[in-house]
């Protein structure tokens, strides 16, 4: 008994178990709130154009879409639990502000994507410039 | 609402590069299947080149070899070729997108434009999201190589 005891100890105060609930949390975060998600769909994309240039009330939102209220206030809560839009009470209005911030890590895997495509570029220049030298040595 | 017929900034990206050479060479490192094999692909990969018919309607497909041994197929077909200015190809494979590719001769260098126009925004997010979880695989695989360089 005592031994188990003296195992589960170790166990518990290893990094390792530290390091898997760290990620576990990760995940079940990301899980609620991908931003991906949120931007994987056209309405939800346009509403949040819509609302990039100053905050909107929600009954102007749903004015601008052909789809039910109900449709667009669920994709205005999706947005908001992905901390892409903050929805803010101001008397019998319901305001929706973008939370821009949030897409910037869109941008920046788009940046990590673009870099893949100028390394291909890299390879050309030099690829093309040990070439020349080869025939310019001829 | 939204069109996604003109307004393509959600879907595409451009690269622009000189290049020091004449506009003949770089047309044919671009075109011939031998230069190309050299170059294509992220550093580390290689690559075999099964066909590749330079014409409109013609077909291209190449495979990358990662480093790890990982084969990556690509198959596209070849929609314009304006011989020492335009390249165009659909890639037919996911992820799918079309490729402009345009050469402009200044004096001995060439202006190059790389132009991906993806079929949809959603294709373009998957693209980027999945791409960065090869970039994660390939870190992992750089840290092993590292680890195993100190271990011998």
């Amino acid at each position: 008994m005592c031994q188990h005891y003296s195992f589960f100890k170790k166990i518990c105060a290893s990094k390792y178990l530290r390091l898997y609930l760290q990620a576990l949390t990760c995940v079940i975060m990301k899980a609620r709130r991908d931003v991906y998600q949120a931007i994987a769909d056209p309405t939800r994309r346009a509403i949040i154009n819509l609302i990039a240039s100053g905050p909107h009330n929600v009954n102007a939102i749903a004015e601008k879409f052909d789809f039910t209220r109900q449709a667009i206030s669920l994709h205005i809560q999706i947005l908001a639990d992905c901390g892409l839009i903050k929805v803010k009470q101001q008397g019998r209005d319901r305001f929706c502000e973008a939370q821009l911030a949030q897409l910037s890590e869109v941008s920046a895997f788009i940046d990590q994507y673009r870099q893949h495509w100028e390394s291909k570029l890299d390879n050309l220049e030099k690829y093309v410039a040990l070439l020349k030298k080869e025939r310019d040595g001829k | 609402m939204e069109n996604n017929q003109i307004n393509t900034s959600d879907r595409e990206l451009r690269l622009t590069r000189v290049i020091d050479a004449p506009v003949a060479l770089v047309w044919e490192v671009w075109i011939k299947p031998e230069h190309l094999a050299q170059w294509w692909g992220p550093n580390g990969f290689t690559n075999t080149i099964t066909k590749m018919d330079t014409q409109p309607g013609g077909e291209w497909e190449l495979v990358m070899h990662g480093p790890d041994g990982t084969n990556y197929p690509n198959k596209s077909i070849f929609r314009e070729i304006v011989v020492h200015k335009k390249i165009v190809y659909e890639h037919t494979s996911s992820p799918k997108f079309i490729s402009t590719i345009e050469f402009e001769e200044s004096g001995e260098q060439t202006n190059l434009s790389w132009h991906m126009l993806f079929e949809t925004a959603e294709e373009f997010i998957r693209t980027v999201k999945t791409f960065k979880a090869d970039e994660g695989l390939k870190q992992n695989i750089e840290k092993l190589t590292e680890y195993v360089k100190q271990l011998t």
